[in-house]
């Protein structure tokens, strides 16, 4: 009886403890949503908690100024990704299971991509781009994610691709399955979790690129999210900063919804990755 | 022609769709992923600019670069922001990894870990400002806490980020209590990962909770604790976002770091050539310190291997 009590106190001491990190963690998301719906003055007298009364004009000031900026980053997210994921599933698809001489070693050789760092490629690629005449157009936007992406990509999804087992592929060909659709209509529904964590982690990553962007970007018309608050919004409003806010809170909504919608897949293909050195 | 030859030849041409399917990657990898590198390091050697004009100038760059102060100090800076903040990226995630995992409850276990992923739902970008307003000299929460619990005069101001004696702290104590995002999943399914049976049969060996994250699970988990420090050293390293959006680099050059150094040299002064030396000298530190890591943080797994 004791020590069944004595588990049932320090597990409520955990409890405690994890849900004062927990607070901690998302105390400046709040601070976010609170400050949107303050009016100046409200503000500078009491930034860090909640006030009333709620002025939501704040959003539609900071929607009017970001709304172009999310069509881009949306529209940029979901072509590069969707691109991203056929390149690197396809070519992850044929190192995992075709057999062909050379695999080995132009599997390396994509692999080999992975130690070299953005500092080296940062300035050569940037002129790269400038040569192709691609600057300040969304394709210096897409293309780094679905190439400079594929690399990391093939490596998760063809350790993934390599562990389902042999059999259904074989009863697949037996069939009378061609290649192609043992790859789309075999391989890719069994693998939705991992493409499901590989598209999130694509869609974070350009829904938070400041550098590029602002680098290869000079009409802020073209500009995505991050680089848009950063370089324009940012100035813009910096004598409102509860519109600031309200700009933030509304950049986020897309990830909220994405976090809604696929967090189930992407912590089980994380947890199912194994990922360790 | 040998019969090996043609067999092999006979192979590549029954195996022609595999290379017809991998085509449009290498065809892209060439253009933008292999030829980058090679050009950047062969443009080191040059005086190079923006509009794509070079001059051959040897060593220069190298040279230039070594006897620059500003480039020398981003060194120790970089690393006095980078260590802490790997340090406390691979611990403090494992560390709540474990805690997580003693709750006796499957849903709240879950529940916890869906709430550590939520701050993903804001940009990098935003966390920043919000974070530069935390930071605020006058009306910011960490003077406010700071004069509430007596830590700091009333009338005292403390610009924490433009002061050169507070911006590194600072820099490092930013996102805590830095537990958001994959880090704790990823530990967390090493831990589930270990056999229930050693885990049981250390507690009816009367093995303490602490001892058996020493003696089981610490030897267990440094193939994710490698995992975390390696890329972490690696993305630390070349990391100027910081630098970017809040400081400047400054006050001064007191947080320049070298690739901060390297990106203001290409775009703010249009030395390509220059920057391209900074990414390569970067580069062999990197790939160095890369081995060396590995070499002293050898891994369990290695004799199963």
């Amino acid at each position: 009886m004791n020590t069944a009590r004595r588990i049932v106190v320090r597990q409520s001491l955990m409890h405690l403890l994890m849900i004062v990190l927990v607070i901690l963690l998302l105390y400046p998301l709040f601070i976010a949503l609170w400050i949107s719906v303050k009016d100046v003055t409200a503000f500078k007298q009491q930034p860090w908690l909640p006030t009333l009364p709620m002025w939501l004009g704040n959003y539609s000031y900071a929607w009017k100024a970001v709304d172009r900026y999310m069509f881009n980053t949306v529209f940029v997210g979901a072509v590069s990704t969707a691109g991203l994921l056929f390149l690197s599933s396809l070519s992850a698809y044929v190192f995992a299971r075709m057999r062909f001489p050379g695999r080995e070693g132009l599997y390396m050789a994509v692999i080999a991509l992975m130690m070299v760092p953005g500092v080296l490629t940062f300035v050569p690629t940037y002129m790269v781009y400038n040569s192709l005449g691609m600057l300040d157009t969304y394709l210096v936007l897409i293309i780094p994610t679905i190439i400079g992406g594929s690399v990391g990509g093939i490596f998760l999804l063809r350790a993934f691709f390599n562990g389902l087992p042999e059999a259904i592929f074989e009863a697949a060909r037996l069939d009378g399955c061609s290649e192609f659709n043992a790859y789309w209509r075999v391989c890719m529904p069994l693998s939705l979790p991992i493409l499901g964590t590989l598209a999130v982690m694509t869609i974070i990553g350009i829904w938070n690129d400041v550098i590029w962007p602002m680098t290869t970007i000079s009409d802020e018309r073209l500009f995505t999210i991050s680089a848009g608050l950063f370089m324009k919004f940012n100035n813009d409003y910096s004598t409102n900063v509860p519109v600031l806010f309200a700009g933030y809170t509304v950049a986020s909504l897309p990830l909220i919804f994405l976090f809604l919608f696929a967090n189930r897949f992407y912590i089980e293909g994380l947890t199912s990755a194994g990922l360790k050195l | 022609m040998s019969a090996m030859e043609r067999t092999l030849l006979r192979r590549v041409w029954d195996a022609r769709l595999a290379y017809l399917l991998l085509s449009p990657l290498f065809i892209g990898l060439i253009v933008f992923a292999y030829y980058p590198p090679i050009s950047g390091m062969y443009h080191a050697f040059f005086d190079w600019n923006a509009l794509g004009k070079k001059t051959y100038i040897g060593l220069d760059n190298f040279r230039e670069l070594f006897a620059d102060p500003v480039f020398l100090h981003s060194i120790p800076t970089m690393f006095l922001i980078v260590l802490p903040k790997l340090l406390i990226g691979t611990f403090v995630p494992l560390l709540v990894a474990e805690l997580i995992f003693s709750f006796k409850s499957a849903k709240w276990k879950f529940r916890y870990r869906m709430l550590l992923l939520l701050p993903m739902v804001a940009p990098g970008m935003v966390f920043m400002m919000i974070w530069a307003r935390i930071y605020d000299p006058i009306n910011g929460l960490v003077t406010l806490a700071g004069k509430s619990l007596g830590l700091i005069g009333q009338d005292q101001i403390i610009n924490w980020l433009g002061d050169s004696s507070t911006v590194i702290p600072s820099l490092i104590f930013m996102g805590f209590p830095w537990i958001g995002g994959t880090a704790v999943l990823i530990y967390m399914a090493g831990i589930m990962n270990i056999p229930s049976e050693v885990i049981e049969s250390s507690v009816l060996d009367g093995a303490s909770v602490w001892r058996r994250i020493a003696s089981i699970d610490l030897p267990l988990l440094m193939g994710q604790i490698r995992y975390f420090f390696v890329f972490g050293l690696i993305a630390g390293i070349q990391d100027y976002n910081l630098q970017v959006v809040l400081t400047g680099g400054g006050p001064g050059y007191d947080t320049y770091v070298p690739g901060y150094y390297m990106y203001l040299k290409a775009f703010g002064a249009s030395r390509m050539g220059y920057a391209s030396a900074v990414g390569l000298v970067m580069f062999v530190a990197i790939f160095g310190l890369t081995l060396l890591t590995l070499k002293y943080m050898k891994s369990n797994d290695d004799s199963r291997d």
